[in-house]
């Protein structure tokens, strides 16, 4: 195995940062140039499809709009950070397909470019969302800074997806579609317009579900609630693991991915 | 110092069927019974054999042969794109790849926007694009253009920008996948003494053409390349005279053929 070629790939975000940084840059720049309020549309179908999700659900579940609509606001911000870094994250080196048939170019360089611009969809969802969250009375406390650790973990989290799945994407072309069906069940399976209290008899399926312990990491700062030791201990177990497998998949695939082209 | 290196090199590669390329399809497979499901596999393709040669400072390589004869696959290997199957590649130097037209050109940005990434995909520092936003915009002389977006260019002007930016870093290896187009007559004086200055700092250039012309005007050393192995090398006057030869016999054969056939 060649391993200065592998370290250099995984140094390669840090000592080549600015072109992800220029790309994701550019990838953002664009969608303004498409319409007037570019990517501020996607933030603001969300705020919609959080005020209705809350008007209908929070009768639907007898419980106070005021709470509720924070809640699934929260937790909505939180999903939609990791659904795009895991969707949009499987796509990086096909969608740098173009460059890569001329030029070398690690995948961690590609996977950061679209973590980036991921936190900076993130920000924008963040500022729409947060105004609405206002609006609605949401006054959140200190405890909120402990989200800024949390999207630390969500970064280092998509950078391992990201690199663990665009090789996989590359190689097998479905793969992106099988994933936009599985973030389509999770979103159900995860609680994030219900509450996990709803649930008695099968809490387990909401302490396995490792997309639940990454949300409640955002969430429950932003809920004036510090997350439970088990939702921090689950996502760094998890950041274990997926390094390991990332830098397994970094190893295999690194010298073939111009194959799959 | 630059040097490309190629050691009894062999390049295999996997043509994926579209079945092969499906996870759902190859999970099933994988199962019991799975195997009885239908349908293309991976087919290996020996894109090069036993490949070897040394080129050094001042070298000028050019690569004939016909299409599929393994002319890019040795520029992707030099690259760094792929990697040989067997045998062993030293390429010492910073290497130029400029082997897709218009690499990272992206149409909805304005000329200026599209100076800076291309340039730092191919390796450039700060200082150098920093010099580049200064020379490229007054050497290309699309004046007003320069902040318009690509997509309203004419073809000449997408040509200027383009051959503007793939030849303003100083190689070590230039790797160059046909000559680079200047574009509009007007142009085509200054870019070819721009060319000519670039040439003369780069110290080995491997080039594919189908322009013997070109191969003996340019080159130092010539490699003809018949299916993924070596044919013939040397002077290229000598070796694109052979291959000339060679590819009116087939025609002449090819005409026969078809004469017999009616």
């Amino acid at each position: 195995m060649d391993i200065n070629g592998l370290l250099a790939d995984v140094a390669a975000p840090v000592r080549r940062w600015k072109i992800w940084f220029l790309m994701a840059n550019q990838d953002i720049s664009l969608r303004y140039r498409r319409s007037v309020l570019g990517p501020i549309w996607i933030s603001l179908a969300m705020a919609s499809l959080v005020l209705g999700l809350s008007i209908l659900y929070s009768e639907v579940f007898r419980v106070d709009f005021h709470d509720y609509i924070v809640y699934i606001g929260c937790g909505f911000l939180a999903w939609f950070l990791i659904a795009g870094m895991i969707s949009e994250g499987a796509m990086a080196v096909i969608e740098a397909e173009g460059q890569l048939r001329s030029l070398p170019l690690p995948i961690p360089l590609l996977v950061t470019r679209v973590v980036y611009r991921n936190l900076i969809m993130f920000v924008h969802n963040l500022v729409v969302v947060g105004i609405l969250l206002v609006i609605m009375n949401f006054r959140p406390g200190w405890e909120a800074l402990l989200a800024i650790p949390a999207l630390v973990l969500y970064a280092i989290t998509g950078l391992l997806l990201g690199v663990i799945l665009a090789p996989i994407a590359a190689r097998f072309r479905d793969v992106p579609q099988v994933l936009t069906n599985i973030l389509q069940i999770m979103f159900f399976l995860t609680p994030l317009f219900w509450l996990p209290s709803q649930t008695s008899d099968r809490r387990f399926f909401v302490d396995a579900n490792p997309f639940y312990h990454l949300v409640e990491l955002i969430r429950g700062p932003l809920l004036g609630e510090t997350p439970a030791l088990l939702s921090w201990g689950f996502t760094l177990l998890s950041i274990l693991v997926l390094g390991l497998l990332a830098f397994w998949t970094l190893a295999v695939s690194r010298r073939r991915v111009f194959l799959w082209l | 110092m630059a040097r490309v290196l190629f050691d009894n090199v062999s390049f295999d590669y996997p043509i994926f069927g579209i079945k092969s390329r499906s996870f759902k399809v190859t999970l099933m497979r994988s199962l019991p019974l799975g195997s009885r499901l239908s349908g293309e596999g991976i087919v290996h393709v020996e894109a090069l054999r036993d490949v070897s040669f040394d080129a050094q400072p001042g070298d000028r390589l050019g690569l004939i042969g016909h299409n599929g004869a393994g002319k890019s696959t040795t520029l992707r290997l030099i690259a760094g794109l792929a990697y040989p199957t067997k045998g062993n590649i030293e390429v010492k130097g910073r290497i130029v790849p400029l082997i897709e037209k218009g690499l990272g050109i992206n149409q909805e940005l304005s000329g200026r926007d599209n100076i800076e990434l291309p340039l730092r995909l191919l390796g450039a520092t700060s200082a150098e694009v920093k010099r580049a936003m200064v020379e490229i915009p007054e050497f290309t002389g699309l004046g007003e253009f320069i902040d318009v977006p690509v997509r309203a260019y004419s073809e000449g002007m997408k040509t200027r920008l383009a051959f503007a930016v793939s030849t303003f870093l100083e190689a070590d290896v230039l790797v160059l996948d046909e000559w680079l187009g200047a574009g509009d007559i007007d142009f085509q004086e200054k870019a070819e003494r721009r060319l000519t200055t670039m040439l003369a700092k780069t110290g080995v250039v491997v080039v594919t053409s189908h322009s013997m012309h070109l191969i003996r005007k340019v080159c130092t050393h010539c490699i003809w390349f018949h299916q993924g192995r070596v044919r013939m090398e040397g002077h290229p006057d000598e070796v694109t005279a052979a291959y000339e030869e060679h590819s009116l016999e087939e025609a002449a054969a090819m005409a026969a053929a078809r004469e017999a056939a009616q």
